[in-house]
C-alpha cells in the first residue's frame, strides 16, 4: 500500500500543522481548503494508482 | 477534585491509622537535622528511603494521619520497580501488582492500535504494573517504620519556615501545639498544592489543558487480562473517550472524557456516573454486578517550578510539577525524582560533594520534566482535541487506521520511558564509543550467569563496570584510596551491550545512570576527573 514515507515524528508534525492551518481557515473555509490540500497531494504522487488507492482509502475511512 | 466515599469505605483498602507522637521538639528539646522532608505522600517516602540507604536520617513531616484516598496513580513503570528494589521495596510491590505488557486503542468498536512494550528474559521486571497508590504507599511506609534513620511525624503540618544562611526552620503545627524544627536541607515533598510553594512565593508555570475526564475505580470481577484499553467515540460515550485498566482487588479504573458541552456538577452526580459506566461495561459485554468505589474529576497539567533548587529547599514530585497524568509519568516522575536527589544529598550532607551538585538535581530533573511534557503533551492533544482542527484531524486519523497502519502512530500513547540526562554537567564526555550506553543513559537491562540481573549489582554507590579482570589489578590500589566507589566486572558476553573492549571502562553513579566511560583504558587521573565531575566538583 501507499506510503508517505513519514517519520513517525514527521507525521506528529504534520499532524499538528494540519490540525492548526484548519484552525487559521475557520470552520466555513474548512471544505475548500481541504479539497485543495488534496488536489495539492495528488498533484505530488507518482501517477493515478496511488491518487486512486488514496481516494479509496478516504472513501472507506469517511463510510466508518 | 470531588469524592465521594470517605477513606474507611473502600472496598478493597483498609486504610491505616498513623497516631501523633510528641516530639523532642515539643519538650523543648530537638536537634539540627540533616534532612526535614515535607510530605509523607510517595515521594516523600522514597526520598527518605533514597537518604537513608545512604546513611542520612531524615524527618518526614506528614499532615495527614493516614495514605492517600482512592487509588490515584496505579501505573508503574519497570524503571520505577528497579528504583524501589534498591530501597527493598520491590517485593511487597511485585508480590500485589498486575504485570502486563499490551493495550489496545480502539475507534468506535473497532482495534486501530496494537501497544506492545518488549519485555523478554533480560528484564527483571515488567515494563508496566498496576497497584493502587494506597498500596504503593502502605509498602513505602511499611519499609520506613523499619528503617531507624527515618522519622516519620503524622499529624505534623508545616505552616511557616525561616530560611537563614546554614539552616532551615520549618514551623510545624501538630494537635498537641506548634513546635519549630530546624534542619539543613529540606525536601519539599508536599504535592500538588504544595504549602512550601507557596510560602517562599514561587508558583508552577506551564499550560493547563482543556479536557476534564471522570476517573473512577470499580469493583467488578472480570477475567480480562491486564493491558491499557483506550476507546475513542465508543458508542457507550459518544464524543468521549474512555480508559480502562485493571487493578488488583477486582478493581478497575475507568477514566471517561467529559465533552465540552456536559456540565461538570451534573456529570458529577453518582446516578449519572453509574449509567455511563454501566453504558461502557454493557457496550464491552462485562454482565457481572459491579459497585462504585472511588471518584475525582481529573484536568491535565503540564506545569513546573522554574527551579527545584531554592538554596536549602529542594523540591520533589508533584510540588515540583504536575504532568498530565496520560502515559503513567506523574508519580513515576516524582519517584525518578527522589532517585535522583537521594545520593546526590548524601554527598553534600557528609562534606563529600560541594552543595553546587545539588544544581544537577534541579537541571536533570527540569530537563526530564520537559520530555514528560512534550511526550505527554501529545498524547493529551490526541486523548482530547484542544480545538475543532485538532478534532478533525483526530477523526480522520482514527478512521484510517482501522485499516491502515499509516496513522497507527498518532495513536501511540507513549508510556513513561526512563529519561537519559543527555546534557547533564556530571557527564564527562565520550567520543570513542559506537554503541552502549551514552553518558546520562542507563545500562540495558541483562541476566547474568549466576541468574541475577545486572541491575542488582549497580545503583549503590558508584560503580566502576569493568570488562576484562586485568582491570582489577589496574584500579585495585586507586579504589582502595576510594571512598564510595566498587568495582564490577562483568563476563565477556556483556561487551557487546556496552560496545566495550576488554580494557573498556564505564563509571557509573549511585543511580545507576553513566557517568563517564572509556574505550581504551583511562589514566587514573583520567577516572579521577570523571569521578569528581560526577560527584559535582568540575
Ligand atoms: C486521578 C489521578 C490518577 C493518577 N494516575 C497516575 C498514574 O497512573 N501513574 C503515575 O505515575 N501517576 C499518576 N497520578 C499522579 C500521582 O498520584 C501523583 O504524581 C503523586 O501522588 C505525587 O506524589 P507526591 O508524593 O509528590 O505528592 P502527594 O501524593 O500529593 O503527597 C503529598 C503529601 O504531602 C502532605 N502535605 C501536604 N501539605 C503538607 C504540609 N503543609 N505539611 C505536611 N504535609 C503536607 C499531604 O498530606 C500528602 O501526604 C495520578 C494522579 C491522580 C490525581
Amino acid at each position: 500500500m501507499m506510503s508517505l514515507g513519514l517519520s513517525d515524528s514527521d507525521l506528529e508534525q504534520a499532524f499538528d500543522r494540519l490540525a492548526q492551518a484548519l484552525d487559521a481557515v475557520g470552520e466555513d473555509k474548512e471544505r475548500s481548503f481541504l479539497a485543495a490540500l488534496a488536489l495539492t497531494l495528488a498533484g505530488r504522487m507518482a501517477g493515478l494508482t496511488e491518487v486512486d488507492a488514496a481516494i479509496a482509502m478516504a472513501l472507506r475511512a469517511a463510510e466508518r | 477534585m470531588a469524592s465521594f466515599k470517605d477513606q474507611a469505605r473502600s472496598h478493597y483498602f483498609t486504610y491505616p491509622y498513623f497516631a501523633f507522637r510528641r516530639p523532642a521538639e515539643l519538650e523543648g528539646g530537638g536537634q539540627l537535622h540533616p534532612v526535614a522532608i515535607v510530605g509523607g505522600g510517595p515521594v516523600g517516602v522514597t526520598a527518605a528511603l533514597e537518604l537513608a540507604r545512604f546513611g542520612v536520617p531524615s524527618v518526614v513531616i506528614e499532615a495527614d494521619d493516614t495514605l492517600a484516598e482512592g487509588s490515584r496513580a496505579i501505573c508503574f513503570s519497570r524503571r520505577t520497580l528497579e528504583i524501589l528494589d534498591a530501597l527493598g521495596v520491590a517485593g511487597a510491590v511485585m508480590k500485589k501488582a498486575l504485570p502486563w505488557t499490551h493495550g489496545t486503542s480502539y475507534y468506535k468498536d473497532k482495534p486501530v492500535f496494537r501497544l506492545e512494550m518488549p519485555h523478554g528474559e533480560h528484564d527483571k521486571f515488567y515494563p508496566m504494573v498496576n497497584l493502587q497508590q494506597c498500596y504503593l504507599e502502605k509498602f513505602l511506609t511499611d519499609r520506613a517504620a523499619a528503617e531507624p534513620l527515618i522519622d516519620i511525624r503524622w499529624q505534623s503540618r508545616v505552616v511557616g519556615l525561616t530560611r537563614e544562611a546554614d539552616k532551615v526552620t520549618l514551623d510545624i503545627e501538630t494537635p498537641e501545639g506548634r513546635y519549630p524544627l530546624c534542619a539543613r536541607y529540606v525536601i519539599a515533598a508536599d504535592g500538588a498544592r504544595s504549602v512550601m510553594r507557596q510560602l517562599l512565593g514561587l508558583s508552577l508555570h506551564g499550560q493547563s489543558y482543556e479536557g476534564r475526564y471522570l476517573i473512577a475505580d470499580i469493583v467488578l470481577r472480570s477475567d480480562y487480562p491486564t493491558e491499557r484499553r483506550a476507546w475513542f467515540d465508543p458508542p457507550s460515550n459518544p464524543g468521549s473517550t474512555v480508559l480502562m485498566h485493571k487493578q488488583p482487588d477486582d478493581i478497575w479504573r475507568i477514566d471517561y472524557q467529559l465533552r465540552d458541552d456536559e456540565d461538570a456538577e451534573q456529570q458529577l452526580q453518582e446516578p449519572r456516573i453509574r449509567q455511563r459506566i454501566a453504558a461502557h461495561l454493557s457496550f464491552i459485554g462485562e454482565t457481572k454486578p459491579w459497585e462504585l468505589d472511588w471518584f475525582s474529576l481529573y484536568k491535565a497539567h503540564s506545569l513546573c517550578l522554574d527551579d527545584y533548587v531554592e538554596d536549602r529547599v529542594i523540591f520533589a514530585g508533584d510540588a515540583a510539577h504536575l504532568v498530565p497524568i496520560f502515559g503513567v509519568r506523574g508519580l513515576n516522575s516524582g519517584i525518578a525524582d527522589a532517585n535522583n536527589l537521594g545520593w546526590k544529598l548524601a554527598l553534600v550532607i557528609e562534606g563529600k560533594a560541594p552543595p553546587a551538585l545539588l544544581r544537577s538535581y534541579g537541571a536533570e530533573r527540569r530537563a526530564a520534566t520537559f520530555d514528560v511534557f512534550a511526550n505527554a503533551g501529545k498524547s493529551t492533544l490526541f486523548m482530547t482535541p484542544p480545538s475543532r482542527g485538532y478534532a478533525v484531524m483526530r477523526e480522520a486519523a482514527l478512521r484510517l487506521a482501522v485499516d491502515q497502519a499509516l496513522t497507527r502512530p498518532l495513536i501511540n500513547p507513549r508510556q513513561s520511558q526512563p529519561f537519559y540526562y543527555r546534557e547533564s554537567a556530571l557527564n564527562t564526555d565520550d567520543r570513542a564509543f559506537a554503541g552502549g550506553p551514552p553518558p546520562g543513559a542507563l545500562p540495558p537491562g541483562r541476566r547474568l550467569t549466576d541468574g541475577g540481573y545486572l541491575c542488582d549489582l549497580i545503583g549503590r554507590a558508584f560503580t566502576l563496570l569493568a570488562f576484562d579482570d586485568a582491570m582489577r589489578d589496574y584500579l585495585g590500589p586507586w579504589l582502595a584510596a576510594q571512598a564510595g566507589v566498587s568495582l564490577t566486572v562483568l563476563t565477556d558476553d556483556l561487551r557487546a551491550d556496552f560496545d566495550a573492549a576488554p580494557a573498556s571502562l564505564y563509571l557509573l553513579r549511585p543511580d545507576g545512570h553513566v557517568a563517564a566511560r572509556f574505550k581504551a583504558r583511562p589514566s587514573l587521573a583520567d577516572l579521577e576527573a570523571a569521578l569528581k565531575r560526577a560527584q559535582g566538583n568540575a
